[in-house]
């Protein structure tokens, strides 16, 4: 599939990859960043994920060629930019595990083959990096997720996962940031709040950061004014 | 200037062009199902086409003009009435106080817009207007609410914001009538034929598979919503297990393991890990989004330089 191609009369998709590094995942966020720090001006929308940004842009204020130009311009950037790991604070999560009604952490303990402090300690064990936010508004896919934590998804989906829920499925981990419909099983709960309604910056997460999760005790969960 | 809504059917939302910015957050684009009717609602009254109209899904609404206002109404023939008097889309209506505005159920089309002479007044959310009830934003109270019972229907008055030595910039409707040039009002059919943009994993799937996709009738099925219109008809095999999920467009046609072609719409998710064999054309896309379950639907090949001539030519109705 060629690098950049088209999707519609407004819309490119330029891919940095086929599979899920975080070497592209760097590319990833650079070139997103780039786009609205040196065109926002034509650019309407765009949406990051894994290893592709999709690009919307303004027909009125530049053509289909135009656009194609700018982007192979900062594709070429992106690629010939020597990228490090930026030193942007991690994201810190606290989390209750195992409480709440909604909880699957006995049924990971039994699929995983492991106790409940196993699962904690491997889950808050290490960092992630947010590969896309999607699914719904501030939802982060957060990977990859030790080995031995590794659980398919639900055969069928809640109708309610409470917001703040800490899941798993697959390689990934997520917060639900509202309480929605899921099939990712729920190991936790944070008191923190994933989405701002009110403020511009909105989401916690946000694409290429990197996440920790602290676990806390239900007594302190419920202090900062988490909810059950 | 205003209506006030007495009684709602199955569904009615404010809309403008859609909320653009948001992408990397989640958030969908939402906006009008079909933007070619929402934008010459506007466009009859003199509004910047980005303004607050409402779309009325199905009909079963009803409106009572407060004071004296001018409205424009476009896109499905719901049966709609004044005082009880047949009237037709696509034209500019002065309402005079007491007056009610009634849509019964379709005649032609899905969708009826309705636009108020400065645009619906609505707390905006991240620079939109544009209800998307799953997100819970958008709509008169900002919070993805569809039109209630008792919502006043009232027009947009920045003047409130920014006082203005002319309080009352519009004390009287529109004092020239625009009326629509018949060329422009489109026809619903019950078969209709959508240009399709090639796209995405369209190289990777079977040619046979592309052939089969162009060359068949797909059915409109009952599972149709603002997120996306699930069609019925021969099954296509992309033979592509799952992508690396990625950016969807308006308008893609996703193709998931049972080969039944689901066309993303204005309230479709942001990324997705399904296979997609192209983007659906925005100014067809506007009319499947008139398509009522039992309508037929085709896919033809178009080249994206058509689409974009065809979109130019869209906008310049409007300069």
């Amino acid at each position: 599939m060629p690098e950049i191609s088209p999707v519609n009369e407004n819309t490119w998709i330029v891919y940095f990859g086929q599979t899920i590094t975080d070497a592209v995942a760097m590319k990833v966020k650079h070139f997103n960043d780039l786009l609205w720090s040196s065109h926002a001006a034509v650019i309407l929308d765009t949406v990051p994920s894994y290893t592709s940004v999709l690009v919307t842009f303004n027909f009125r204020l530049i053509d289909r060629f135009a656009m194609a130009a700018l982007l192979r311009k900062a594709h070429q950037i992106t690629l010939s930019t020597e990228l490090v790991d930026q030193a942007l604070e991690t994201l810190v999560i606290e989390v209750c595990y195992g409480i709440g009604t909604v909880n699957d952490l006995e049924y990971v303990a039994q699929y995983c083959g492991l106790s409940h402090q196993q699962i904690i300690d491997r889950h808050a064990g290490q960092s992630y990096r947010v590969y896309a936010i999607g699914f719904s508004p501030g939802f982060g896919f957060l990977g990859n997720t030790h080995k031995s934590l590794f659980v398919p998804r639900r055969k069928t989906p809640r109708l309610k996962v409470p917001a703040g829920s800490v899941s798993l499925a697959d390689n990934q981990s997520a917060v639900y940031p509202s309480e929605s419909p899921g099939g990712w099983h729920v190991i936790g709960r944070t008191w923190q709040k994933m989405v701002n309604w009110d403020s511009d910056e909105f989401a916690y997460l946000k694409t290429g950061y990197k996440v920790r999760f602290e676990p806390i005790a239900e007594a302190e969960f419920l202090a900062k004014g988490g909810q059950l | 200037m205003s209506l006030v809504v007495l009684k709602t059917g199955l569904l009615a939302q404010l809309h403008d062009r859609g909320r653009y910015g948001y992408g990397a957050h989640g958030l969908t684009h939402g906006g009008p199902m079909d933007e070619v009717a929402h934008c010459w609602a506007n466009w009859l009254l003199d509004n910047p086409l980005d303004s607050a109209t409402l779309e009325i899904t199905y009909g079963q609404l009803t409106l009572e003009c407060k004071q004296r206002c001018a409205i424009a109404l476009t896109g499905a023939d719901l049966g709609a009435t004044l005082n009880g008097r047949a009237i037709n889309p696509w034209q500019q209506l002065a309402l005079n106080p007491g007056d009610q505005l009634c849509f019964a159920t379709p005649v032609k089309g899905l969708r009826a817009y309705l636009a108020l002479t400065g645009g619906i007044q609505c707390k905006k959310r991240f620079g939109s207007a544009s209800t998307v009830k799953r997100e819970k934003v958008g709509g008169i109270q900002g919070d993805g609410s569809a039109i209630k019972v008792g919502d006043l229907i009232a027009p947009d008055q920045p003047e409130h914001l920014h006082p203005h030595p002319h309080p009352h910039p519009h004390p009287h409707p529109h004092p020239h009538t625009r009326s629509m040039p018949a060329w422009a009002i489109p026809t619903y059919s019950n078969t209709i034929e959508l240009g399709l943009i090639p796209g995405y994993q369209f190289s990777a799937i079977p040619a046979v598979q592309r052939a089969i996709f162009f060359s068949s009738q797909y059915l409109v099925t009952d599972k149709i919503d603002r997120m996306g219109y699930r069609l019925k008809g021969a099954a296509i095999e992309t033979g592509i297990n799952g992508i690396v999920s990625e950016g969807i467009a308006l308008g893609a046609v996703q193709v998931p393991s049972d080969g039944q072609p689901i066309v993303l719409m204005r309230d479709r998710q942001t990324i997705g890990g399904y296979p997609k064999i192209g983007t659906v054309f925005s100014l067809d896309l506007a009319l499947l989004g008139q398509a009522k379950p039992g309508d037929l639907v085709n896919f033809r090949s178009i080249d994206i330089a058509d689409a974009e001539n065809r979109r130019v030519l869209f906008e310049r109705n409007f300069t």
